[in-house]
């Protein structure tokens, strides 16, 4: 009963919202002229509703000239004499998808253009801004509230190097806020009794999620957003599922077919036909498993081939940013090591405390708890972004 | 008990039916290697730029294209592309009235277009039973000789349509005029003269051979005013529609 509750709370503490955890971005394109630069900013409504007090609700109408000089002030270039002004009169409302704004202006500069300063949504510590200084040769920048200045003319030693930072961290801050990829994670060392049994699971989530990242972000496959991210609200479901044995215990077929039926309700009535695949494939694997009496053969299996699924999910975070051909190798790189590196930090980390927990006179509590909780936040990930 | 391999073949099968609704291999475009320019990643076909230089050399006197003009042309071909991008990017076509306008007649000349290229070679048979069904596209209008008397009223000494008649001795006569055989006379004017049926003709239907080229003609009209029609209700089918007119 315990354990129930425990399920329940842990249920209650993800996040607000299970939707995908997108990231909190915004865009701009800098075209260098004479006398200054063509400023193309995208902002997302979403962000805007973050500003206290001077814009509206969701659904209200934004105040466009309020927008422009949040925009105008907030994003900027300088030069060595200072920062550069806006032309009053300059700007033309582009359209944009639901839910952005685009709007363009003129900047003139006393000078060359030096810096680019992106103070934009600075209570939003995850806030992202991606800058493409159009000059030769083309730069892009990525700002933060940690990082909200970058030189728009870097040196051909620096840029490289700087680029490559940019992503590693944003490949690091996406697997570190990405609660679904760590509950992946989480759920499958929580069990693994041997540094060797973790080193296999990892390199198998590695090796699937890299491969499709790199298929996705290199254009090779378009990924189903939605059937991604709700296939990886599964992928959780599942291998809890697999914790707590249910193939064996009393009651668990059951608890194995409503899951089953959770999928086929997903590819009936959310318009999602991959869960009939998904469906197909828990079915199968938890009967191999029953037969063959136990996951640990298969683990290091269904680590890769979910990582495949996790991998196009990674994906998204670099196509949303419109990357230039020639940098998408190099993004593609940084971001793969920064998602490397958060996960190794984590397992690191979690681990050893994960062994020396189920060491305890009632450790094995451990892996029902993860289990149940895994299961019960698999559920409603998996409800909210097939059905919300 | 069932095999594990068959159980594994199931998770195998399981696995490639959600990655084939959850990735698509994305449209490749064509590759086009005639293009004279490139602005972006958009090609400008060596054929558009061979019909413009025609087209610029056709208006010359001498009908030869001057020093620089292919330069000239290519340029504008370039700017061309530029604009209808920046036109594009501002959403010109969604709030230019006249451009919508614009659009919208091109949309109809390409369908119109398409299905006369499509009906450009209908049989003999289709022709005739396009005529059968629709003779009265092929009706030729009556014609009247007439003689005036008692009166100096201009009219020329040959047929007469019905509304020329009308133009001449006014609406009413010409009505009775309709309803005259040959050889009868009627009164106008108050009695000052009458008016004499002297000789008809026309008001039947041209035979196929003798129509056979407005035949042709109305055919490809009809299957252009078709195919448009067609096109609308298939779209209107495919899109949801609300009106909310009080």
């Amino acid at each position: 009963m315990r354990i129930g509750q425990l399920a329940v709370l842990v249920g209650l503490l993800v996040p607000a919202s299970a939707a995908a955890h997108q990231k909190s971005v915004s865009y701009s394109k800098w075209t260098l002229v004479a006398d200054g630069a063509v400023v193309e900013a995208k902002v997302r409504w979403l962000e805007l509703t973050s500003l206290p007090g001077t814009l509206g609700e969701r659904d209200a109408p934004f105040e466009r000239e309020q927008v422009l000089s949040y925009l105008q002030e907030h994003l900027y270039l300088d030069t060595e004499s200072g920062p550069c002004v806006a032309k009053p009169a300059s700007e033309v409302w582009l359209p944009a998808e639901q839910g952005w704004f685009r709007v363009e202006w003129r900047v003139s500069c006393d000078g060359a253009p030096r810096n680019l300063h992106s103070r934009l949504f600075t209570s939003l510590t995850n806030h992202v801004h991606f800058a493409s200084v159009l000059g030769t040769p083309v730069v892009d920048l990525v700002l933060s509230p940690a990082a909200p200045v970058a030189a728009v003319a870097p040196t051909s030693a620096s840029s490289g190097a700087r680029g490559i930072g940019a992503y590693v961290r944003l490949g690091v801050e996406h697997i570190l806020t990405g609660w679904d990829h760590l509950a992946f994670l989480f759920l499958l060392i929580v069990v693994a009794s041997r540094a060797r049994d973790v080193a296999v699971l990892i390199t198998g989530f590695t090796v699937g999620h890299s491969v499709t990242l790199a298929a996705a972000a290199l254009g090779f496959v378009v990924p189903n957003v939605r059937a991604v991210e709700a296939t990886i609200a599964a992928s959780i479901l599942i291998v809890a599922l697999e914790n707590a044995d249910m193939e064996r215990v009393r009651g668990g077929p059951l608890v194995i077919l409503l899951a089953l039926a959770l999928f086929g309700a997903a590819a009936t009535f959310a318009g999602l036909p991959a869960f009939w695949g998904v469906m197909v494939f828990t079915g199968c694997y938890f009967a191999l498993l029953r037969t063959l009496g136990g996951a640990e053969r298969l683990r290091w299996v269904v680590a890769c081939l979910f990582g495949f699924v996790h991998g196009l999910g990674f994906s998204g975070v670099l196509l949303e940013q419109e990357l230039p051909r020639a940098e998408l190798v190099q993004a593609l790189f940084g971001f793969n090591v920064g998602v490397e590196l958060g996960q190794l930090a984590i397992v690191v980390l979690a681990w050893p405390l994960l062994r020396w927990m189920r060491a305890q006179e009632r450790g094995s509590m451990l892996i029902d708890a993860a289990s149940f909780a895994g299961a019960s936040v698999g559920v409603f990930a998996l409800v909210v972004r097939a059905f919300g | 008990m069932m095999r594990p391999w068959l159980l594994a073949g199931g998770m195998l099968a399981g696995a490639v039916l959600a990655v084939f609704y959850m990735v698509r291999v994305p449209d490749v475009p064509q590759p086009v290697d005639d293009a004279v320019a490139w602005v972006g990643d958009r090609p400008i076909a060596r054929e558009s730029y061979e019909r413009a230089l025609e087209a610029v050399a056709g208006d010359r006197k001498a009908g030869t294209l001057r020093e620089g003009d292919r330069e000239r042309i290519l340029d504008r071909l370039i700017d061309q592309e530029l604009l209808i991008d920046r036109a594009i990017e501002l959403g010109l076509h969604e709030r230019d009235p006249q451009m919508r306008n614009q659009l919208a007649s091109a949309m109809i000349d390409f369908l119109v277009r398409r299905a006369e290229d499509d009906a450009s070679g209908a049989s003999e048979r289709e022709l005739r039973e396009f005529y059968a069904a629709e003779q009265f596209r092929f009706e030729r209008a009556a014609q009247y000789r007439l003689a005036v008397e008692g009166a100096a009223v201009p009219l020329p000494d040959g047929f007469l349509l019905e509304k020329e008649i009308a133009q001449r001795l006014g609406p009413s006569v010409a009505q009775q005029v309709v309803g005259l055989n040959v050889g009868e006379s009627l009164a106008a004017g108050d009695g000052a003269y009458t008016v004499q049926l002297v000789e008809r003709r026309g008001g039947d239907v041209a035979s196929f051979e003798e129509a056979r080229e407005a035949v042709e003609a109305a055919y490809l009209r009809r299957r252009g005013e078709l195919a448009v029609r067609d096109f609308l209700e298939l779209a209107r089918q495919r899109t949801s529609i609300v009106v909310e007119l009080d």
